[in-house]
């Protein structure tokens, strides 16, 4: 019998390193499964990632007899879904041009910067350094940079504040702005 | 790079250095540095890098978003984006220009997220668009055009208002009640314009509703919802809905938009009843419910909102220009009257029109009577009632009498706990095809929170039928997920029928498996509802039908599972550990495993265990069941509170004292899931049976008090009963004979009626015994026994409730001279005792029945055996009961006298 999500959820969360491992490979396949059909469907548009996690959530929950809650599907999933962002970042510098799909987030405000796809791949390195030491503020960059979830969003999920979040989002920016000015070549 | 206690440190810090500025913060940071440079300098680097963080924008964006500079300049239609004003879940808006340079004036065009429109639907958004685009109304933003650009991307073009949310306008400036109720009437006249050209806005809220600088009210995004809506041609916008739900904003819904009812323009008035609420009491009506989705939802749908005169608060005074005493005045009465109106839950009962409720408005202004009538005491009170009445009350299925009173399992309850858990994946597999049922119901269910489903199921229904006309398979799916709910909720009555819609649909819907799950679960609620024979002729027609193939293991390791559960009503324990066994077996050669499942057939085996008085390995069973919880992360669930109620009852008639600590936990885990208010009668009266038999009486009362009122509250009669007749003989054993006496006689209603069957006048006879006895009234007490036992006889002589009667039947025949008699009572309550209890396993039951045999035998010479009966028995209910115990301590006595 293979194992199923909610299996490796929990085995993962009782330190179980291979089911972490296992848990990742299973979700990044689904999500990339998801985008590419959905990219087929809407012929060739960008996608929203909260819409793709959702998506993710439904179809996978539906296939399983007990499913983990949302809110902790979610944690895993948006994990997942910075690697699948910075993998795609990689291959399209690799590439040159022309990944295979492009993955949009929205609600932002206007006028900031859009990181360009050496960058993502450094700031993806900066978020692993930050979910060594603080894997809780990882999650929120994660749910909010990578997913576009929006503070109320995480906030319900959580089950905290909106304004709880927002100090979360702002001390892992600190964080990783540090980050990247050391990784960055005096 | 930072350890991690270094910046778990620093991180701390940072919380408090972000919550102050200036002159604070740097006062902070000076006597910080005081205490520690280093620390201090290090977290000054960090504040530096907070700066630079917010001056850079550091990762507002995230990656891949089209940047705001590449969508400048280009061309959308016939008009030039010039910059961002917004964004949101549709997508973004922008502030435009005609390129052809026709027009002065600036126009916004929202630009729509490309996933909202289907291909095919081009042509029908532009169609409603032009019609759209022919609604005039100085208060209406008007549409200009809609369109799918050449790349692709659809759009609209509005009339662009330079202006502020209505409610923040009001607030900024301190306006009036009588201010704010004239720009009301603005929106109204807006609203009203609309319907006379059939077009509902369906998402009227604050930040749709905006005043321009010159004071004039404007709508915004007139008929876009629906324009959106039917594009994705499945009736509710479900990309919309999923994306933070812009469509239709889930707060500002009316009863309808979330039942999936008709939206008409009285939804509309719904939502301006919500405006109004909002601009004079300054708060939304679902007041504090809006913090979970769960809770709004049932405040929209469900709650009458409080009176804006009793929801006002002193800002809202203050923000209104008056004092709060003054403000609720003015809200008091009629205004509260004409708001009560415009929301209420059934759109029948709102003003018929937007007219309606702006002429009763102007009529407030004006100082004239309203049309509206306030609702009258009589008619609220009916409501209530109606809103309240709980289903019948749960039919006991197996229960263990005490002293003390029953003990009910609750294995529906159980079982239904664990559907609502499983319901939530069901459910989200239907949100696949329709969101909307997703958020009424899966949003209805969010882990760790109050969870009240029962009144939502039957919108459920309604919705199902409704969604999807033509998707059998999905609708018997969902029926039989809610016919499962009702179950939880004990509502037999209701989940009968819908289970047996279920079945009907599914029998046609060629899938095997699908009917197997509807049909097996039918069968249960036909068990419950008393039609044994076709339940059970179901669940093995639905096996036979069952093709012997891995696909169907999992529909065969339910139904299996269900045949087992047939046991909760025939008792018959060794068939439940049999099918049980087989459906735990089927699981394993299912490719797909099913966790509730399988904690089903677990709980039914162990409980086939108990019936069969192997309470050793019935013990065992719990125990792994509740590690299985435990493991699958389900240990904090109702589902696990039941498996403790029924691993209590394995220990009820023998070593009680375990059985306490897990009715202890099963209460807690119920008041930390549910709320204080929120266990069970079953296992309120349990446990104050586990607690009086133990012979903690303090403990046991309050219970016992909070069994009945939740009983009367649920109208759970029978509970009742048996909890009033257990507070009566708790208070007749301390000595409070008046008290007992009078608990006794609140039953006096009952006594006649149907509810009193002859296993509660069985009860009541017994009861009536011990308060005679009490009394010292020895032919009192000796006829109540007598009664007792032959009213037991008559409904099942082989009956565990009738131990306890004949234990006492003993001893009052012995009292009253009657050595005899009182032998053969004792002797037939040993036999019982020995009948109920695993053989060398500890009892009570054996210690009671003991001392009862030792003490006729003392009493009628034979000296030796009713020594080494009393001394048996002494040795029984000390290890049982313990040594402190009441009755251990009289066995001793006995034991020392004779």
């Amino acid at each position: 019998m293979a194992p199923t999500i909610a299996t490796l959820i929990s085995s993962a969360e009782d330190g179980d390193r291979s089911a972490a491992d296992a848990l990742f490979t299973a979700l990044y396949a689904e999500l990339h499964r998801l985008a590419k059909s959905q990219l087929a469907q809407n012929g060739g548009a960008t996608l929203g990632t909260t819409t793709l996690l959702h998506e993710a959530y439904l179809d996978m929950a539906g296939r399983e007899a007990v499913f983990p809650d949302r809110a902790r599907f979610m944690g895993y999933a948006a994990k997942v879904m910075r690697g699948l962002i910075i993998d795609y970042a990689r291959s399209r510098q690799a590439l040159k041009r022309g990944g295979a799909f492009e993955i949009t987030t929205l609600a932002a405000e206007p006028g900031a910067a859009v990181p360009d796809d050496q960058e993502l791949t450094r700031i993806g390195a900066a978020v692993d350094e930050l979910a060594a030491v603080d894997p809780p503020l990882a999650e929120i960059v994660d749910l909010k940079f990578f997913s576009g979830f929006s503070f109320a969003e995480i906030g319900a999920m959580h089950q905290v504040s909106e304004r709880t979040v927002q100090r979360q989002w702002a001390k892992a920016r600190i964080f990783l702005h540090r980050a990247l000015g050391r990784s960055l070549p005096a | 790079m930072l350890t991690k206690d270094r910046w778990q440190r620093l991180a701390l810090h940072l919380d408090r250095a972000l919550e102050i500025d200036g002159d604070e913060r740097a006062a902070w940071l000076a006597s910080l540095e005081n205490d520690d440079p280093e620390f201090a300098a290090e977290l000054r680097g960090l504040l530096d890098e907070h700066a630079a963080v917010e001056r850079e924008q550091f990762l507002d964006l995230g990656p891949e978003r089209p940047s705001p500079s590449t969508l400048a300049g280009q061309v959308v239609g016939a008009y030039t984006l010039v910059e961002p004003i917004g964004q949101g879940g549709m997508g973004s808006v922008w502030l435009a220009r005609r390129s052809d340079g026709r027009f002065e004036g600036l126009v916004a065009v929202k630009l729509l997220n490309v996933s909202l429109i289907g291909r095919a639907g081009e042509e029908r958004f532009r169609r409603e668009g032009s019609i759209l685009a022919r609604l005039t109304h100085p208060n209406i933003a008007r549409l200009t055009d809609a369109g799918v650009s050449g790349a692709g991307q659809p759009y609209i073009v509005l009339e662009y208002v330079d202006g502020e949310r209505i409610d923040q306008y009001c607030d900024a400036r301190r306006l009036a009640v009588q201010q704010r109720l004239r720009l009301f009437l603005d929106v109204c006249a807006a609203v009203a314009r609309a319907h006379a050209n059939l077009v509902v806005h369906r998402d009227i809220k604050p930040s749709n509703v905006l005043v321009a600088k010159d004071g004039q009210v404007k709508l915004l995004d007139f008929g876009i919802a629906k324009l959106i809506e039917e594009e994705t041609g499945s009736g509710e916008a479900s990309a919309l809905t999923r994306e933070g739900g812009r469509a239709m904003t889930p707060e500002f819904a009316a009863p309808e938009q979330l039942t999936g009812g008709a939206v008409t323009t009285a939804t509309d008035v719904h939502a301006l009843g919500t405006l109004l609420y909002l601009m004079l009491a300054g708060q939304h009506p679902a007041g504090a419910a809006r913090t979970s989705p769960a809770l709004l939802l049932k405040a929209i749908v469900d709650t009458d909102p409080k009176r804006p005169s009793d929801a006002a608060t002193d800002s809202d005074a203050s923000t209104r220009s008056a004092t709060r005493e003054g403000l609720r005045r003015q809200l008091r009465g009629d205004l509260d009257t004409i708001a009560a109106k415009a929301l209420k839950k059934d759109p029948a009962e709102r003003y018929a029109s937007v007219e309606a409720l702006a002429a009763d408005v102007r009529r407030y202004l004006g100082h004239e009577p309203i049309a509206a009538r306030p609702d009258t005491l009589g008619y609220r009170t009916a409501k209530f009632v109606r809103r309240h009445r709980v289903g019948v009350a749960a039919a006991a299925l197996a229960a263990a009498a005490l002293v003390a009173g029953t003990a009910a399992i609750v294995w529906q309850a159980r079982e239904a706990r664990r559907q609502r858990d499983e319901a939530r994946s069901e459910l989200a597999r239907s949100t696949a095809t329709n969101e909307f049922l997703g958020f009424l119901l899966s949003a209805a269910a969010p882990p760790g929170r109050k969870f009240v489903v029962s009144d939502l199921l039957e919108q459920g229904e309604a919705v199902a039928d409704k969604q999807f006309p033509g998707d059998d398979p999905m609708r018997a799916e969902i029926l039989t997920s809610i016919g499962r709910q009702y179950m939880g909720a004990e509502r037999w009555e209701r989940a009968e029928p819908v289970l047996a819609r279920a079945e009907g649909i599914a029998r046609k819907s060629n899938d095997p498996g699908l009917h197997a799950r509807a049909a097996c679960s039918l069968a249960i609620a036909e068990m419950a509802t008393g039609k044994r024979p076709e339940g059970e002729a179901r669940i093995a027609g639905a096996l036979a039908e069952l093709p012997d193939a891995p696909q169907y293991a999992l529909a065969r390791a339910d139904c299996l599972t269900r045949q087992s559960e047939l046991g909760f009503f025939t008792d018959e324990g060794s068939a439940m550990i049999r099918n049980a066994d087989e459906a735990l077996q089927t699981l394993d050669r299912s490719p797909i495993d099913s966790q509730t499942i399988r904690a089903d057939a677990q709980g039914a085996r162990a409980y086939g265990y108990y019936l069969t008085r192997q309470s050793g390995k019935a013990d065992r069973a719990y125990a792994e069941l509740t590690r299985f919880l435990e493991r699958s992360g389900r240990d904090r669930t109702l589902a696990a509170a039941d498996v403790l109620n029924n691993w209590g009852l394995v220990h009820f008639l023998g070593d009680i004292r375990k059985a306490e600590p897990l009715y202890r936990r099963c209460l807690e885990l119920h008041r930390s899931i549910e709320g204080e208010e929120g266990a069970g009668t079953n296992i309120l009266h349990n446990y104050a049976g586990v607690l009086f038999q133990l012979g903690r009486y303090a403990e046991a009362e309050p219970l016992y008090r909070q069994t009945i009122l939740t009983a009367r509250t649920r109208g759970a009669r029978g509970v009742e009963i048996d909890a009033t007749l257990g507070l009566t003989a708790l208070q007749a054993e301390i000595g409070r004979l008046d008290e007992a006496a009078a608990t006794l006689a609140t039953l006096d209603p009952y006594l006649g009626q149907k509810v009193f069957s002859p296993l509660k006048q069985a009860y009541l006879a017994y009861t009536r015994g011990l308060l005679a006895r009490a009394r010292g009234d020895a032919a009192e007490r000796r006829a109540q026994f007598v009664e007792a036992v032959r009213l037991y006889d008559e409904v099942d002589a082989k009956f565990v409730y009738s131990f306890f009667a004949l234990v006492e039947l003993s001893q009052a025949e012995l009292t009253t001279g009657h050595a005899e008699a009182a032998e053969s009572a004792a002797r037939r309550a040993d036999a019982l005792a020995r009948s109920l209890v695993e053989k060398d396993s500890p009892s009570y039951l054996i210690g009671f029945s003991k001392a009862a045999l030792g003490e006729v035998q003392l009493a009628r010479g034979q000296r030796e055996a009713g020594r080494r009966n009393l001394e048996e028995a002494r040795v029984e209910l000390e290890r049982t009961l313990g040594p402190d115990h009441p009755a251990s301590r009289s066995a001793r006595r006995l034991v020392d006298g004779s």
